[in-house]
């Protein structure tokens, strides 16, 4: 075994390593290294990856971590086989619980139970042996190698590391004479931090970002040299040339190691059974029953579709996994918890049966392959949405039924993005502070870290002070190399893992910031460990049917929300209309332009939409085809019969994953698992040889199939070009069910939906102030919120016509004044609501500003100044003072409440603005196509989609008192006026343009934009 | 122990890439022993380059650091030892 560095810190050493694992693996294999160790701090976050990666490299992968002791000291441990490394995830998560969060300590004394099958070197220069050396303190030395001798025997070692650090000389001569002495082996590493010594830059502004300084400032922290790079064998010999025996003992610690992990043991947790029932046995038993509930008989066709899914769940070895979803789904139907099933998944007639899913997979045709087959090679997913409020309910029910030990959330890794990385590198470069977070905020959320520069050349939020931003071309730099880097361990929004055995034993454990115990793995790492996974989302969209529900029963008891008619024309007479504001996935003003073109008067036009307005089938053109032959202005055709039971649903158009597979399968012949690897394969783009290869192969087996060439050619091509963008039909199936269920509360009841929705905030595609708008126009009051008749949440009143704003969503509002406020009301004035109540002193000002206290005096500066402290006196006569004016109470409102009570603010100018020619929303809709134009509002969710041509085009919608006006801004106008639509500060925009009629859809395209001063 | 900073050009005798005696004003003097070696990037942000830092004896007792950039031929004297 040639020399292998056993001393390694990846990106995953959080902020202390500058290379990815895979840099850190190609250059060892480029060494013709044949083993590495992985040591990252306090966790094996990568280690799946790299033992993956070092696999495909022909490399042993050597998994360890360096683990910090008390006083910070460093002591480096490495797995010898699967035992050593159930040793090492041990003792990691005993560190983690000992420490504070984010400040893991290893108790050393613990390697007494926990030190088996473990190699333990003495460290870094932090290490303990080494800092007492460089202290002086021999005799201390000589007693913790003893302490580690000891527990370890000879699989202790010192470590001698060529860093070229003042002093070394004198600590490798102590550690020799020390392990001489003490007949304690000696090995060589390097202590690497980045793969190669032209990565030193980013390892050090690293250091900086963590120990928040800049480049000109000191910290003990910071390296010296450019020392700590992967040295090649031949530069890690000659350093050693005068003590050998330290390179042979690190090559035979890597020979002795044994890889570590076995990624094909499977670790699912068992379920409970009957007595004398296999998994099997009891899955097709419940998925029967379920069949019988669902299609009140089980016929040829539901039987051999059963059949078929359980052949295959039990050959996959799942079903257990289905049986333990089941038990999670029926507790959460136990305790009235609305939840619904998304994603592949419900292409399983099985889930269906089983109440996991609500989307009849038989009956729509659906492909169970898509879901699961043994030909894909991934494991099945079953995501499931639950009402937000009692997610973290079911989540608990899995932790008790299973087992504290057994449960942990699943981690994700916080990667730097655009906005952090330029503040963060921009600090430690000594960027001036302000100038950074002005380019940070005008970075858009969300950017990835490798834009920034494309980004600061193209967008005219920047052009119009390209000279100001070309000083930063360093910063970019940078930020590109850390782009990705992991930043810290997180928590998973809803995955949960569930093992066999104590989790601690497969994956390290640690407390999140909420507390709770997560793995050191990702989803896909814990999955790639056998590890079962599952994954709890929480919707708002489940919790505000369940309340509008209820507030429904009030009035009408019998109601529900399952089982609503499913072919209301009044509701997709509402949606034709484009009026979905507030609808779950229709909302957005390209799916309301889409809906007010579509024609859409059936459950499948829902489906259909929710898998069109994507950036895929946008870009791919599908959009428009779809929409003529839809309202058959353009006819259908199929190039071969073959296609038209397929897309006849879809009018010709290939939109959906499971369509890609069902026309391999009936036009080539491939077996449906085999389509969906094809599937696969076209949708993540892979270019050249295998494109062309998988080319050939579906055009001869469709030949043996009596396709011609030229059509198997043309087919073949549709394939490639719609597969990457496809949706998932099942998915988008859940997702309509969802969409039209919540229309229909919009069209039947608005009230007590949006009152249910206004509640939710933050949700859905629009600020709370465009759904309370939403509200006015559809001719429902807005009522301002009341200390004696608000409640916690929004109310319905007068029957219906009217919404009354809740205490809650008076801002800053807490809960121990909100309890004052409810327990001790009525109040008959003022004076006793501030005798009676202990309510924050903000609080009440806000109460007052919003108008929640307007019933006792209207003068609501005469309130404040009433306030004990202000100089008022309470119960004294109303002070003389000037009210605000409508226009200020109004803009105080929309402050507090987030939503406009009384008039729109652009209504308080309306007079000024008809002066100028500016009509309002509502008025826009009856000018005729072509006509010039001019609106003004506040600018509402402007973004940047991906387009046809790929040049950017803006959208925004414009809101004022009337309602929305949506409005196109092209690349040109874009250019000069960008930099007000993406602004730090939202101001209302005046707008001129033309206005454009499509279906029953009105927008403005702009030609000039300008900030509406009052 | 008193130390002078010096930054000043000072002429080394190599073998094999160590250095093994140095030019004072008196004339030649061997270096009997490497004390220390390390290396130091500086300001490398500032466009500095990686010094080489060596901190010698000499054969009459004194005791010096002098370091060169890495891949440089010149060799600088840094700090002279009271």
């Amino acid at each position: 075994m040639t020399f292998a560095h056993l001393h390694v810190h990846s990106n995953f050493s959080f902020l202390d390593g500058g290379s990815s694992v895979e840099n850190l693996v190609q250059a060892a294999s480029a060494h013709g290294a044949g083993a590495m160790a992985l040591t990252d701090h306090d966790n094996v976050c990568a280690a799946v990856d790299f033992h993956r990666l070092a696999e495909e490299c022909g490399l042993k992968p050597i998994q360890g971590a360096e683990l910090t002791l008390a006083g910070g000291y460093h002591l480096v441990l490495l797995a010898d086989g699967p035992a050593g490394y159930e040793n090492l995830c041990r003792l990691l998560t005993e560190s983690h619980a000992a420490g504070d969060r984010g400040n893991p300590r290893l108790d050393p004394c613990l390697l007494e139970e926990y030190g088996d099958n473990l190699f333990v070197l003495s460290g870094c220069r932090r290490g303990e042996i080494p800092s007492m050396l460089l202290r002086g303190d021999e005799e201390d030395a000589r007693r913790r190698i003893d302490f580690y001798r000891e527990i370890l025997g000879e699989r202790f070692f010192l470590e001698i590391q060529p860093a070229f650090l003042p002093g070394d000389r004198d600590l490798h001569r102590a550690v020799r004479r020390l392990g001489e002495d003490m007949g304690v082996q000696i090995a060589a590493t390097n202590n690497v931090h980045y793969a190669e010594k032209r990565d030193f830059p980013i390892h050090d502004l690293l250091t900086c970002v963590r120990n928040n300084v800049t480049l000109d400032e000191a910290s003990d922290e910071r390296p010296l040299n450019a020392e700590n790079y992967l040295k090649s064998p031949p530069v890690m010999r000659r350093y050693f040339r005068s003590f050998p025996a330290a390179i042979k003992n690190a090559e035979q610690i890597a020979e002795a190691c044994r890889p570590a992990l076995d990624l094909d043991e499977r670790r699912h947790p068992s379920v409970a059974l009957p007595r004398g029932v296999t998994p099997e046995e009891y899955l097709r038993r419940r998925a029967y029953e379920g069949a019988k509930r669902r299609y009140g008989s089980v016929d040829v066709r539901v039987r051999e579709r059963l059949e078929h899914e359980l052949s295959v769940i039990f050959q996959m070895g799942y079903a257990e996994y289905f049986l333990l979803v089941e038990d999670v789904v029926q507790f959460a139907r136990r305790r009235g918890i609305r939840y619904a099933g998304r994603g592949s998944a419900a292409d399983s007639a099985v889930a269906y049966c089983l109440g996991i899913t609500d989307v009849d997979a038989l009956q729509r045709g659906l492909l169970f392959e898509r879901f699961m087959s043994p030909e894909r090679g991934e494991r099945p997913d079953i995501d499931i949405d639950f009402d937000a409020r009692w997610r973290d309910e079911v989540s608990g029910y899995i932790f008790e039924k299973y087992g504290q030990e057994h449960v942990a959330k699943v981690a994700t890794f916080q990667t730097f993005r655009a906005r952090s990385a330029v503040r963060q590198f921009g600090r430690a470069m000594g960027y001036d502070a302000v100038s950074l977070d002005l380019l940070a905020k005008r970075l858009p959320a969300g950017s990835g870290a490798t834009d920034c520069r494309e980004l600061v050349q193209n967008l005219p939020e920047f052009t119009n002070r390209k000279e100001e931003w070309n000083q930063y071309e360093k910063l970019f730099k940078v930020v590109a190399a850390a782009a990705e880097f992991p930043r810290h361990l997180g928590t998973h929004l809803g995955g949960l893992v569930i093992s066999d055995r104590p989790l601690n034993e497969v994956t390290p454990l640690q407390r999140s910031a909420k507390g709770s115990m997560i793995s050191q793995f990702d989803k896909d790492g814990v999955e790639d460990l056998g590890l079962l996974k599952l994954d709890l989302l929480s919707l708002r969209t489940l919790s505000v049917m369940d309340d509008a529900a209820k507030i429904i029963r009030r009035r009408k008891p019998a109601f529900s929300c399952s089982g609503l008619p499913r072919d209301d024309e009044a509701t997709f007479s509402m949606i034709r209309r484009g009026e979905t504001v507030g609808v779950f996935q229709l909302e957005s003003p390209a799916q309301r332009a889409l809906q007010s073109r579509l024609g859409a008067d059936k459950f499948e036009d829902l489906i259909c939409s929710v898998a069109l307005i994507r950036p895929g089938p946008v870009k791919g053109d599908m959009v428009e085809p779809f929409i003529a032959c839809r309202r058959g202005e353009k006819p259908v055709t199929y190039i071969h019969s073959d296609l038209k039971p397929i897309l006849e649903k879809t009018y010709g158009v290939v939109l959906f994953q499971e369509q890609v597979i069902e026309i391999a399968v009936q036009v080539a012949g491939f077996s449906p698992g085999e389509a969906d690897r094809l599937r696969r394969v076209m949708s993540r783009n892979r270019p050249g040889n295998e494109m062309e290869r998988l080319g050939h192969l579906f055009v001869q087996k469709a030949h043996r199939r009596g396709v011609r060439r030229d059509v198997g050619r043309k087919i073949f091509s549709y394939m490639q070009g719609y597969a990457s963008y496809g949706f998932c039909e099942a998915h988008a199936a859940a997702f309509g069910a969802l969409a039209y269920d919540t229309a229909y509360l919009v069209r039947h009841y608005p009230a007590e939906y949006f009152a249910a929705m206004l509640s939710h905030q933050p949700m859905g595609y629009y600020p709370p102030g465009t759904v309370a708008n939403e509200v006015r126009r559809r001719g429902i009051s807005i009522l301002p919120p009341d200390v004696n008749l608000s409640g916690r949440e929004f109310a319905v009143e007068r029957g219906g016509r009217a919404i009354r704003v809740s205490l809650s969503c008076v801002k800053g509002m807490d809960n121990r004044s909100l309890r004052e406020i409810l327990h001790h009301r009525p109040f008959r004035s003022f004076s006793e609501y501030l005798r009676g109540t202990e309510v924050r002193r903000d609080v009440t000002e806000n109460l007052i500003l919003s108008g929640a206290l307007s019933s006792f005096e209207p003068n609501r500066r005469a309130l404040l100044w009433k306030i004990p402290a202000s100089g008022g006196r309470p119960g004294s006569d109303v002070e003389r003072v000037p009210d605000f004016t409508p226009e200020e109470k109004a803009l105080w409102e929309r402050r507090i409440l987030g939503i406009d009570v009384g008039e729109h603010i652009v209504g308080y100018l309306r007079r000024k603005l008809e002066r100028r020619g500016v009509i309002c929303a509502s008025s826009v809709r009856k000018i005729p196509d072509g006509s010039r134009v001019r609106a003004a509002g506040v600018p509402i969710r402007p973004h940047r989609p991906p387009t046809r041509s790929g040049r950017t085009v803006v959208f925004l919608s414009l809101e004022d008192e009337t309602g929305m006006v949506d409005v196109t801004v092209f690349f040109r106008i874009y250019e000069r006026y960008g930099h007000l639509i993406f602004s730090d500060k939202v101001s209302p925009l005046l707008v001129e343009g033309t206005v454009q009629r499509r279906g029953k859809g009105v927008s403005i395209t702009a030609e000039r934009m300008e900030v509406l001063n009052r | 122990m008193m130390t002078l900073l010096m930054e000043r050009e000072i002429e080394v005798r190599c073998s094999g890439g160590t250095p093994r005696a140095v030019r004072l004003r008196e004339g030649w003097a061997d270096i009997i022993d490497i004390l220390d070696i390390w290396r130091d990037v500086g300001r490398w942000w500032a466009g500095e380059k990686e010094k080489t830092f060596y901190r010698v004896q000499l054969c009459y007792g004194g005791l010096l650091e002098i370091y060169r950039v890495v891949g440089g031929n010149r060799w600088m004297l840094y700090r002279i030892y009271d």
